[in-house]
């Protein structure tokens, strides 16, 4: 990065004669966000409204095909639908909750979590590091 | 004494609303007045403390920062039923960030609107909820407290966020105002440290470096001479347990809406929250 966010504060410092409003360059620039979330187009922003509306549309998403014991397919169903869904739904306020916002959700939850899927996969094995 | 913090770093998931949640409770606690701003778009500490109705509401902090504002930051804050007051995040503060952009000193309006006026007289401390994104909510939560405690989970990715803090956030602060880092906090641990995983990884990585290992908590250092013991065998003695450890109070206060120590008062991780109330009113570790 070689702009400097803080380019602003010489007015407030008062180390500077009287400033200008950041240049529109800066301005744009500082919207580079790290968040790993669906960019949106800004129509969809101040169209969308978050309690009654998906965060993304249906066909934004791709069908992928995961291969898990039925056990596990049964238990992540349940927790989508019974927990997390009722507290978005009764606790948020949310309305039109889809199942791709969930499942979207939660695989996006697990990527941040490499570490718990390392450790589950030696468990699954039978393999005690601990 | 008065004091302001931000809780930061550049990376998601890692514990700052709850880092901020308790940390604000524990100084209330204390017997100080505290206000918590949450400037997360995610509003996590807003809906994490029961507000989840006001994270949607029409008035928010664009109103008290933005050039046309038409509010006082006291008539946005909320009292809450745990001793501390919030100012509460809201879904268009995204749209404050890109708006802060286009004005002048626009990262200074948080300190000149809100902390400023309010620090001392009001509050005797604030504690700031950051984004996990860098950009202008960020800027201003960094002039606005010039204090930081950066909470870090034991998770792949975590050092890598704390060097960008560093580089991205930090060195450029450092460049226009004094910036301190009151704490670095290791949080939600659960593995033994003896163990090559991602808990010892973490404490030994921190406490290898100096600069970083006198902002630990005493709650969440380890002498580095300990892991040389446990690796050569010597180590006859109890396995310290460094850092906020992982504690199902914790994750069921925060499903409950409610600080720890208004789910839990008998949790034992509420003495590491203590200390870093602590930290945050002496201004520094006391090792």
């Amino acid at each position: 990065m070689s702009d400097d966010p803080f380019g602003d504060l010489d007015a407030a410092m008062g180390d500077s004669g009287p400033s200008t409003p950041d240049s529109e360059a800066d301005a744009t620039q500082e919207q580079t966000t790290e968040t790993d979330e669906l960019p949106e187009t800004e129509q969809e922003v101040s169209e969308r409204s978050p309690l009654e509306d998906p965060a993304f549309e249906f066909d934004e998403t791709v069908h992928k095909a995961l291969y898990v014991l039925e056990a596990v397919a049964a238990e992540f169903d349940d927790i989508i639908t019974y927990d997390v869904e009722r507290e978005l739904t009764r606790d948020h306020g949310l309305k039109n909750v889809k199942k791709s916002e969930l499942h979207n959700a939660a695989l996006a939850v697990i990527a941040e979590h490499p570490d718990l899927i390392v450790d589950r996969v030696l468990e699954q094995r039978g393999i005690d590091d601990e | 004494m008065s004091r302001a913090v931000s809780v930061c770093l550049l990376k998601g998931g890692i514990g700052k609303s709850t880092t901020s949640i308790n940390l604000a409770r524990e100084l209330a606690h204390r017997g100080n007045d505290v206000l918590l701003i949450d400037l997360d778009p995610n509003g996590h500490t807003t809906t994490g403390l029961g507000f989840g109705e006001e994270f949607y509401s029409d008035a928010h902090l664009g109103d008290v920062l933005l050039d046309d504002a038409e509010l006082e930051p006291t008539e946005l804050i909320l009292e809450t039923d745990f001793e501390i007051d919030l100012l509460p995040a809201n879904d268009r503060i995204e749209q404050v960030e890109s708006d802060l952009g286009g004005v002048m000193m626009g990262s200074a309006r948080l300190k000149q609107r809100v902390v400023d006026p309010l620090l001392g007289d009001e509050y005797d401390y604030v504690v700031v909820d950051c984004p996990a994104a860098r950009g202008k909510l960020n800027d201003n939560a960094l002039y606005a407290t010039q204090n930081l405690v950066l909470p870090m989970r034991p998770e792949s990715g975590a050092l890598s966020g704390l060097e960008k803090t560093v580089k991205r956030l930090i060195q450029p602060a450092r460049e226009h105002f004094d910036l301190e880092i009151l704490a670095v906090v290791p949080t939600d641990l659960r593995d033994r440290i003896d163990h090559e995983r991602p808990t010892r990884r973490l404490i030994e990585a921190l406490v290898s470096k100096p600069n970083i290992a006198s902002k630990i908590p005493n709650f969440g250092y380890v002498d580095p001479s300990f892991f040389e013991a446990i690796d050569d065998g010597s180590w006859d003695d109890d396995l310290p347990k460094p850092g906020i450890r992982h504690r199902s109070a914790i994750d069921a206060s925060i499903r409950e809406h409610m600080p720890l120590r208004d789910y839990d008062t008998s949790c034992d991780q509420l003495e590491c929250y203590d200390e870093l109330a602590q930290i945050v009113e002496t201004g520094e570790v006391d090792r």
